[in-house]
């Protein structure tokens, strides 16, 4: 009953734990930075005291009755009692009213949870197989449609964000524990969540319903940053139009193989399924890319690229590389087709993937690391990863 | 088997396999049945942990690549599914409830012995059947909670035959729980009430109660995800307005209440043990009884608690939460009866015991945990997490199983006439003891740390996971060694020659009274009718009360069929057909195609549908004509009701529930404004002809049944033959209708008519199925199987013919009028 005494425990081995390492590297429910995991502490330590005196009062009249009365310690001839109706009366009615006690205690945090509040930060979430869209319906971008941005998510200290919270296909929730509790992503419904920090940093957030394939391939990023660098970004992002590039570069092959695909050998266009604000790359099948160049996570957390190089470090562009080349051998379940003319299944069809060489790959590469916001609208910028131990690039593993 | 000689034990050649094999494939024995669930229950918790272990050897460390993606939800909604639906549940409600509850009661049989030895094999089969999966596309990646719509995902294997394993899995154990209902209602020793039956016997019956009241919710959503991938009918596509969460309500309606179908008899266990052991009186039997029946009822009313991160309205939370609170009431009153009872005891501490106070520390630890999810704010934290991993295993695994384990050790002498080492017995339960918390105190501080269930993999350099996890592992692999020898111990102790006295730990119940391993007949000798408590042999030892002998060559017992047996395995190969063909090669994206142009394992698959269906006929038909009992035995039951009467009434209670599911949820959709009838729909006119036709085939057939009872056989004959014809027309006119009403607009497309064809499709499904019933006692009545004192089963029959018709009125309100 009575209140995880197995938290009451974890505050024991957390301190223990913390000696040794940073706060702010605990990726928890235990984080104290946020609002609504202090209104659920409140909530708890009455109910997690309950929970301590219940386990030890029980498990002491446990072990102490049977160390007493076991055959060893005790030859005499039981009794033959069928109760006690007193004192069973009294069991009933001491739960009763501890249940009570944590009703209350739990819907009186509802209460003060549940409201959205009146200043927060509107954000639309969109959940797919298997990625993420978080965009900002209160920031409409100047070359059309709101910002967005694909499996980051940027948002301000200090003041509550209001999620919208949706899914295209099948079921997935929205969970970032150092933020505050979850909410389910379903078709066909939106549903509405709050979370709350006053600390910046970049959190970790998950997938928390199982949704196929690469549902431990969901993650995302929750990047808070202070309220007036917040802004920056959004303003910047609002007039971002993606950088056209230069006649003859890389980036322009990239450009129009994005654009075009390569109808010869069977190699959809990118912009089919994605989108990049300020281009006609209007694609809603797959994550928004307009800002990918400055995002520092791959494939919906599966890769990070945390050194100062980013995409330009060699595993990272190997990384890349590999993943537009075949997706689906990368991360299981990926629903974007190969481009190494392999056959491939999905949907319990099998195809064939169209077909670009490695030079053409790396053309497209370049184009993606090219859509970058303007450096002081770089939300990774001096942000600490928090729940991680390393802010380095992590190995990712298909 | 009719008429018995001595105790055949006694100079039992050995027998071949086969013999053993056909004796199990034919036996109606209650205790065999019992053996068989246990037995296959076994198999399957083996199966289950390795499963597991596979999935802690994924997770041990970070970015491994043992288990990826599908693979990996394959393995962990097999484990899921078959620990669940093929340990838990059965192995106490069915392998303990089977094997001891006729003992406890002092009868020799269960009331319907032959619908017995139907149920336990359509369990076996539906097993297998899910293991035919795996060469037929694959095992089911979804969650044993095949949440919708990721259970209709293109890219998902094995849902249909998951779903058609659980529909015939369900209806094996349905049959099974009416059974001990009817039993417990009608075969009691003369002089016992209900309220001095064992412990185990109420926790036996509260669990069946249970079972008929919500399995219901689980069929309708296998039915309807099922009926979404085979024809595209849909209550739950929000494509056409459906609601996905709608089949959530409907599983949890089933799946919460399971979870104390997992509890309830093991809770019976314990405090057999803990009485036995303490050689005392139960600490408060009637509270603890109510509390039993509290349990029951308030089970009814917590589900949405699985829920609540789905954000449903708050007040639907809080009613939910605090219902969910309460439950710690009656579970707490367990156990602090289980203490009371140790109390003041002479506590035995024998291999029992240890599980039994393992089981007690560990439920606490559960229950407290279990609690702290009924607070809805830290719910939301931590559900889906491995927090929630923890709580459940900590209930379940280290939990209840522990109980699995106690009872087994208790029980193992009377069913086998042997005991089981002590010695390999304590360093089973100290390995499970130590390995469970090793396995999942980690997973707590996990979910604490924002681990989400489900995961295949994780990335490394998170605070905690890569140790915690290992840690884990380490602890699954304990419990692997905790199993092995557990399982080493059982083979060795069925190598020693059978030593066990009837009654080796001085218990007070009526099971203790016969053979260990008992005789088929159970007991040869009758009881004493005094019943002062629940513990008669204590009674009648103080009272000088003696046991009555009777001579064996005089107990009659039903004799032995192979066509129940042959019935259910028609229904494995129908099963099997239902999963991976259909009547014909239709799917919902490419409409209907020539038979032959389909796969070759659909064509095979369908061919399999097809020769399933006469063989079913013809095995249930042999079944009803052959009779229960060799010779003309008097039945006595307790009530003016006879057997097959009283076990239908229980199992319509789950026709109930499952029509009172389905209807709730048609009726949400029409009130919340989704399901909207389309201009085009069935006339009135004709549903109400129907209507007529069957209210008037329900007189019809309480007349034929007044006839037989009035002895006028030739009067009774037409009755039936009228009701099967006012059967068929009816029939005849619903094809019509739905035939005109298919045509007339596409049931993809439109979710009132989707809802008309899965709800009224499934009453036509039971004017078929309630047919059959009615031609089981026509074709009896032909062939001279009735008389004066064989009623045949004319009495279930019209019953279940009645509530047909009742469900039918509310169909014609609900579709036809409103």
């Amino acid at each position: 009953m009575w209140r995880g005494l197995t938290q009451a425990g974890l505050l024991g081995v957390g301190a223990t734990l913390l000696t040794g390492c940073q706060y702010q590297q605990l990726l928890t429910l235990g984080d104290m930075s946020s609002a609504y995991n202090r209104e659920i502490l409140w909530m708890s330590i009455p109910a997690i005291a309950l929970s301590i005196i219940i386990f030890v009062g029980v498990s002491w009249a446990l072990f102490y009755t049977v160390r007493k009365f076991r055959e060893e310690n005790n030859d005499a001839a039981p009794a033959q009692f069928h109760g006690n109706n007193r004192l069973e009366t009294l069991l009933v009615a001491v739960p009763v009213v501890i249940v009570m006690l944590l009703s209350v205690l739990a819907v009186r945090t509802l209460a003060r949870l549940n409201p959205v509040p009146q200043d927060a930060e509107k954000i639309d979430v969109l959940g797919k197989q298997f990625w993420w869209n978080f965009s900002y319906p209160g920031a409409p971008a100047a070359a059309g449609g709101n910002v967005t941005n694909g499996n980051e998510m940027v948002m301000s200290t200090g003041k509550w964000a209001s999620l919208t919270i949706t899914s295209g296909d099948v079921i997935h929730a929205f969970w970032a524990p150092n933020l505050g509790g979850q909410r389910d992503a379903t078709p066909g419904t939106q549903k509405t969540w709050q979370i709350q920090t006053d600390r910046a940093g970049a959190y970790q957030g998950n997938c928390n319903v199982l949704c196929g394939a690469s549902h431990a391939n969901m993650r995302f990023k929750v990047v808070a940053l202070p309220p007036d660098r917040y802004n920056t970004f959004l303003t910047a992002a609002q007039a971002y139009r993606a950088p056209t590039p230069a006649p003859g570069s890389a980036e322009e092959r990239g450009y129009n193989l994005f654009m075009q695909g390569k109808p010869a050998t069977g190699a959809l266009a990118c912009a089919a399924c994605h989108r990049v604000q300020g281009t006609p790359a209007a694609g809603a099948a797959g994550p928004d890319l307009s800002f990918f160049g400055t995002r520092r996570t791959l494939g919906a957390g599966m890769w990070e690229a945390f050194t100062p190089q980013h995409w330009e470090a060699p595993q990272a562009a190997a990384e890349l590389h590999a993943w537009i080349k075949n997706s689906p051998a990368q991360k299981p379940g990926s629903l974007m087709p190969p481009y190494d003319g392999s056959t491939y299944t999905l949907n319990g069809k099998t195809m064939k993937a169209g077909l670009l060489t490695d030079a053409e790959i790396d053309d497209i590469a370049a184009y993606l690391r090219s859509l970058r916001l303007p450096e002081e609208a770089d939300y990774w910028r001096d942000v600490p990863v928090v729940g991680s131990n390393s802010t380095v690039a992590q190995g990712g593993n298909p | 088997m009719t008429v018995q000689p001595l105790p055949q034990t006694i100079a039992a050649p050995r027998r071949g396999a086969w013999e053993v094999i056909k004796d199990y494939m034919m036996t109606t024995d209650h205790k065999k049945i019992g053996l068989l669930y246990i037995m296959t229950s076994i198999l399957a918790f083996g199966i289950g942990g390795i499963l597991a272990v596979a999935i802690r050897l994924q997770l041990a460390l970070p970015n491994e690549t043992f288990l990826v993606g599908h693979l990996y939800n394959q393995v962990l909604t097999l484990h899921a599914a078959v620990m669940i639906f093929f340990f838990l549940i059965p192995i106490g409600l069915f392998g303990f409830g089977n094997f001891l509850l006729p003992l406890q009661l002092g009868v020799r049989d269960v009331a319907l012995p032959r619908v017995n030895t139907f149920a336990v094999w359509l369990f076996i089969f539906s097993l297998i059947l899910v293991i035919t999966g795996l060469w037929n596309g694959g095992a089911p990646g979804v969650g044993w909670t095949f949440y919708y719509p990721l259970s209709v995902d293109a890219n998902q294997t094995g849902v249909s035959v998951l779903m058609v394993a659980l529909i015939l899995n369900g209806i094996g154990s349905l049959l099974g729980s009416a059974n001990f209902a009817a039993t417990i209602i009608n075969m009691r020793a003369p002089g016992m009430g209900l309220w001095k039956m064992p412990i185990f016997t109420w926790s036996i019956f509260a669990t069946s109660l249970l079972q008929l009241v919500s399995l219901g919710g689980l069929t309708a959503a296998a039915l309807v995800t099922y009926l979404e991938i085979k024809l595209g009918l849909s209550m739950f596509n929000p494509g056409i307005g459906g609601t996905p969460i709608l089949m959530q309500q409907f599983f949890w309606f089933y799946s919460h209440p399971a979870v104390y179908v997992m509890l309830l008899p093991y809770l019976g266990i314990a405090a057999e043990i803990a009485s036995t052991f303490a050689r005392k009186p139960l600490f408060g039997y009637r509270v603890m009884v109510y509390s039993l029946l509290g349990i029951v009822l308030v089970s009814l009313l917590v589900w949405a608690h699985h829920m609540f991160a789905v954000g449903l309205p708050e007040s639907w939370q809080i009613a939910f939460a605090v219902a969910t609170l309460l439950v710690a009431v009656p579970t707490g009153v367990k156990i602090f009866n289980l203490i009371g009872t140790l109390w003041g005891g002479r506590i035995l501490m024998k291999t029992p015991t240890y599980w039994l106070v393992g089981f007690i520390f560990n439920f606490l630890v559960g229950g407290i945990t279990g609690v702290s999810l009924g607070m809805i704010p830290f719910d939301y934290q931590v559900t889906m997490s491995y927090y929630v991993v923890a709580h459940f295993h900590n209930v379940m695994m280290f939990g209840t199983a522990f109980l699995v384990f106690g009872g087994l050790a208790y029980w193992w002498p009377k069913m086998t006439g042997r005991f089981l080492d002590e010695k390999l017995g304590l360093w089973h339960f100290w390995l499970f003891m130590v390995g469970s918390w090793m396995t999942f105190l980690p997973q707590y501080i996990l979910g604490l740390l924002g681990m989400p269930r489900r995961y295949y993999t994780y990335p490394a350099g998170n605070f905690g996971w890569t140790e915690l996890n290992f840690i884990s592992t380490l602890g699954a692999l304990t419990l692997l060694a905790g199993g092995l020898v557990w399982v080493y111990n059982m083979l060795q102790s069925l190598r020693r020659p059978i030593t066990a006295s009837p009654n080796p730990w001085g218990g007070f119940t009526l099971e203790w009274t016969a053979a260990s391993p008992p005789a088929p007949y159970n007991f040869a000798h009758e009881f004493p009718r005094n019943f002062p408590t629940e513990r008669p042999l204590y009674d009648w030892e103080k009272n000088g009360e003696k046991l009555i002998p009777v001579d064996p060559k005089t107990i009659h017992l039903p004799q032995d069929s192979i066509w129940p047996f042959m019935t259910a395995f028609s229904l494995l190969l129908m099963g099997y057909g239902l999963s991976f063909g259909w009547f014909t090669n239709y799917t919902p994206a490419g409409g209907l195609q020539p038979f032959f142009s389909a796969s070759p394992s659909h064509v095979f698959a369908s061919v399999v549908l097809y020769l399933s269906i006469p063989l079913f006929l013809y095995s249930l038909f042999k079944w009803a004509g052959t009779r229960e009992y060799a010779v003309p035995v008097e039945h006595h039951h307790l009530t003016k009701y006879d057997n097959g009467f009283m076990g239908m009434a229980w199992f319509i209670l789950s026709e109930v529930g499952l029509f009172g599911v389905l209807i709730a949820g048609y009726v949400y959709l029409r009130i919340s404004g989704h399901a909207e009838p389309p201009a085009m729909r069935p006339s009135i006119w004709l549903a109400a002809l129907n209507t007529l036709i069957l209210v008037s085939s329900s007189f019809v057939i309480h007349k034929a049944e007044q006839d037989h009872h009035h002895g006028r056989y030739t009067w009774f004959r037409l009755g039936l033959l009228i009701t099967l014809l006012l059967g068929a027309l009816f029939m005849i006119f619903q094809v019509y209708e739905f035939s005109l009403f298919g045509t007339e607009s596409d049931w993809k497309q439109n979710l009132w008519q989707s809802c008309f064809f899965i709800i009224v499709g499934l009453h036509g499904l039971h004017i078929l199925i309630g047919g059959t019933g009615v031609a089981l006692p026509y074709y009896q009545a032909l062939t001279g199987k009735m008389d004066k004192y064989n009623h045949g089963s004319t009495a279930p029959a019209s019953l279940y013919w009645h509530l047909v018709d009742v469900v039918w009125l509310f169909i014609v309100a609900i579709f036809y009028a409103w």
